[in-house]
């Protein structure tokens, strides 16, 4: 498995435990508060920050672990060339149409529930999927012939 | 289930086949004083995985680093590339 590929898993797994304990955290206050809370901005940047910072820290240690392979190394190095610009660019199409859906959804339980704290978490639900798609989606293409 | 489904096979996730375009890429390093594929990848400016990932056939370069594959092996882009479709 290539660095890129170890990266991408990394950044679905970080974007899927964060949302997984922004929504258990959601679920609790609202249960106790016996109504769907409003989103705040703390726990919406803590959930941004948690997986900027997963992600960078799956991206160093990936990176550390190459650089003492002399092979894998160069794939550090090299960085980002057209086969991975090419996947990147099928990744994200494909990626688009599962956030495009989840949004709509989220426009549909708006109007059927007049609620703006559904429209919001769903569409952040939607964003969150669509990017765990997108990684996956570019670890499957990496592993396909393209 | 359908649209699931749809999705899947629709468009890029429907290129699962290998492309029709073979290459003597393998055989022309080996051949080639058994250069690396590390080094080759520098020759033409991508990743070792994109070497490997020719090679195998599962991917085509474009036709730039095509053009710098036969460049250094210093044999004709048909010599590298053959078609393999209908």
């Amino acid at each position: 498995m290539s660095f890129w590929e170890k990266g991408y898993l990394a950044t679905a797994g970080a974007v899927l435990f964060a949302g997984c304990v922004y929504a258990y955290l959601i679920w609790q206050r609202s249960l106790a508060a016996g109504a769907l809370v409003a989103p705040d901005a703390v726990s919406f940047v803590t959930y941004v920050i948690v997986i900027v910072v997963l992600s960078a820290l799956a991206f160093i240690l990936f990176a550390s672990r190459a650089a003492t392979n002399p092979e894998s190394a160069d794939d550090v190095v090299d960085g980002y060339d057209e086969r991975d610009k090419l996947i990147g660019h099928m990744a994200n199409a494909k990626a688009h149409h599962v956030t495009s859906f989840g949004l709509y959804m989220a426009l549909l339980a708006f109007i059927v529930h007049g609620s703006g704290n559904i429209l919001f978490y769903t569409a952040l639900g939607a964003l969150a999927i669509g990017e765990i798609a997108m990684c996956l989606l570019r670890v499957y293409f990496y592993n396909r012939a393209i | 289930m359908l649209a699931a489904r749809l999705f899947l096979q629709s468009g890029d996730l429907s290129m699962a086949k290998r492309p029709p375009i073979t290459n003597r890429v393998k055989e022309l390093r080996e051949g080639h004083d058994q250069m690396s594929q590390s080094a080759l990848a520098k020759e033409i400016g991508v990743t070792r995985q994109t070497v490997i990932a020719i090679e195998q056939g599962k991917y085509s370069p474009s036709l730039e680093s095509a053009f710098r594959i036969a460049r250094v092996f210093g044999v004709g882009l048909e010599d590298v590339f053959g078609w393999d479709g209908d």
